[in-house]
């Protein structure tokens, strides 16, 4: 948690203070700082969401459902962050807030409501079992909108830019700009599999509660 | 002296790192909180067990 803390700060500071302004987009390029590690992360988690549950309802391992339930409202949180900081940079750059018409836009709004629906159809089973099957194949069709989000600006027209980082030919972008992208995309990952972690970890205790293991964590100490 | 301010845009800037910062702070709390809970109610649930002993 802490080296990604200080490699988010890394970055922040050096792609506020240091990596020089874009030529065609000026400062407000900055935004890609913060935008790009909360969107390259809202389309992870929900990607390894669905490896999740294809692994609980094919093996039936809990361990993996007990990382779909954890995982959903950080990924939530993550894409409304890509959204908010998308529709802030989309204000000055393309001269409005939102674009109802643009694929990329719209696609990870949609990822918005799956995460949203995901933790709706979940808080509406009261059977564990029961709520890990159904909002699993919830979360399978949904992953249908991942492959979409990332080649929505090739396939169709849209306002925002294609790939600037995982291009065939390599990324697009100066060594002094993407430095720090890569420190705060690393440092927010790391940050983030940290948050990802504390929250599995109390979702596999509290779901092996009856159990004599967990009885013996909690006896041996008073901080678990 | 430094100008922080002497970007073309830093409202927008500013205000997208903020609010980046501001969830980062919201997921730690929400992680937090959420460990604490469930090992308060495990031990509840301890404590009970123990008493019908």
């Amino acid at each position: 948690m802490s080296v990604g803390m200080l490699l988010l700060l890394f970055g922040v500071i050096n792609g506020l203070y240091f990596a020089p302004p874009d030529y065609q987009q000026s400062d407000a390029f900055r935004i890609i700082y913060v935008h790009v590690p909360a969107a390259y992360i809202s389309m992870m988690t929900y990607s390894l969401m669905a490896v999740a549950s294809v692994i609980g309802l094919i093996w039936r391992i809990k361990i993996a459902f007990a990382f779909t339930s954890s995982a959903a409202s950080l990924g939530a949180w993550f894409t409304f962050l890509a959204l908010v900081t998308g529709s802030i940079w989309g204000r000055p750059m393309w001269g409005t807030w939102w674009e109802w018409g643009d694929p990329r836009l719209t696609s990870e709004l949609l990822m918005l409501f799956l995460y949203l629906g995901y933790m709706a159809l979940r808080a509406s089973i009261n059977d564990t079992q029961k709520a890990d099957k159904l909002s699993s194949i919830f979360i399978l069709v949904g992953a249908i909108n991942v492959p979409i989000i990332h080649y929505s600006v090739e396939w169709w027209s849209s306002l925002h830019q294609t790939s600037t980082l995982l291009k065939l030919d390599g990324p697009s972008i100066a060594t002094s700009m993407l430095i720090p992208l890569m420190a705060t995309i690393i440092g927010t990952m790391f940050y983030f599999i940290s948050l990802l972690l504390i929250r599995v970890r109390a979702e596999v205790i509290f779901r092996n509660r009856r159990s004599k293991w967990v009885k013996d964590l909690i006896l041996e100490s008073k901080h678990v | 002296m430094f100008d922080f301010f002497d970007m073309e845009y830093a409202s927008f800037v500013y205000s997208a790192f903020v609010i980046f910062f501001i969830v980062i702070g919201i997921c730690t709390k929400s992680a937090l909180d959420l460990n604490k809970n469930y090992m308060k109610t495990i031990r509840i649930i301890l404590n009970e067990l123990e008493a019908k002993k």
